[in-house]
């Protein structure tokens, strides 16, 4: 089972997806870009998260900005573009797809989200980065 | 009674199983998403009456990823209009009037899965 961080200010999102991906996975949730923070830097002492999904629009730090912080810290720790941890953003915004992988996305799913879609995107950001 | 029973079994099996969900799993999070998009609604309303057009697009937005997610199209249109109104700066007359179509079809689920 891989261990996902699911990033959605939407408890109905959070749930959804933490039901999509009960086979495949054990999913943590996060409100918003804060929470998410708090949560990824609780895991660098455990186990870490194998993956996100990063939802853009949220309360406070939103999806882009929580994204540049997580790339700026493994940045620091000397983890370089495409090692960190993959990050998918599932969202209803087109228009940040360019921003997001700018600020070092590894795919980009669009709401309405589609199981076989979400589950195979996931599978190639992990299988491919054990390769 | 009976017809609305129906009805709300038939959508609960269909998109249940389109999104690969059990039939009693998929209600629950459509509760979810009900219960939230109470509180959303009247953040919309007050948003609406203070011109905010920024946080009227938002939470629109919120509002039809979470239901075009659970596959309840009317509810995920009605907020997509409300969107792009609020995107365009449209008057306020408009987007009341889509409002009001939303907050229709939100009442309308709120019978089919709670009762009036």
């Amino acid at each position: 089972m891989w261990k996902i961080l699911v990033v959605d200010d939407h408890p109905g999102n959070r749930e959804l997806i933490k039901e999509m991906l009960k086979d495949y996975a054990y999913c943590d949730v996060a409100a918003d870009g804060d929470e998410a923070i708090d949560k990824y830097n609780l895991s660098l002492s455990d186990k870490r998260y194998d993956l996100i999904l990063l939802d853009i629009a949220m309360p406070g730090i939103d999806g882009l900005e929580f994204l540049k912080q997580l790339r700026e810290k493994e940045e620091k720790f000397g983890i370089y573009v495409g090692k960190g941890t993959p990050v998918i953003m599932v969202t209803s915004y087109k228009e940040f797809c360019y921003d997001a992988f700018n600020h070092g996305c590894d795919d980009y799913v669009l709401k309405p989200m589609v199981p076989d879609e979400l589950i195979g995107k996931i599978k190639k950001s992990l299988l491919g980065k054990r390769k | 009674m009976k017809k609305s029973t129906e009805s709300k079994e038939k959508l609960i099996a269909q998109n249940g199983m389109e999104l690969g969900l059990k039939p009693d799993k998929y209600e629950q999070i459509l509760l979810l998403a009900l219960e939230q998009t109470k509180q959303d609604l009247h953040l919309l309303e007050d948003s609406i009456q203070k011109n905010d057009f920024e946080a009227v697009s938002s939470l629109s937005h919120k509002i039809k990823g979470m239901f075009a997610n659970l596959r309840v199209q009317k509810m995920a249109n009605s907020a997509q209009i409300i969107d792009s109104l609020a995107r365009e700066c449209a008057a306020l007359a408009k987007i009341n009037e889509a409002f009001a179509v939303l907050n229709s079809e939100y009442e309308k689920l709120i019978n089919t899965f709670i009762g009036s």
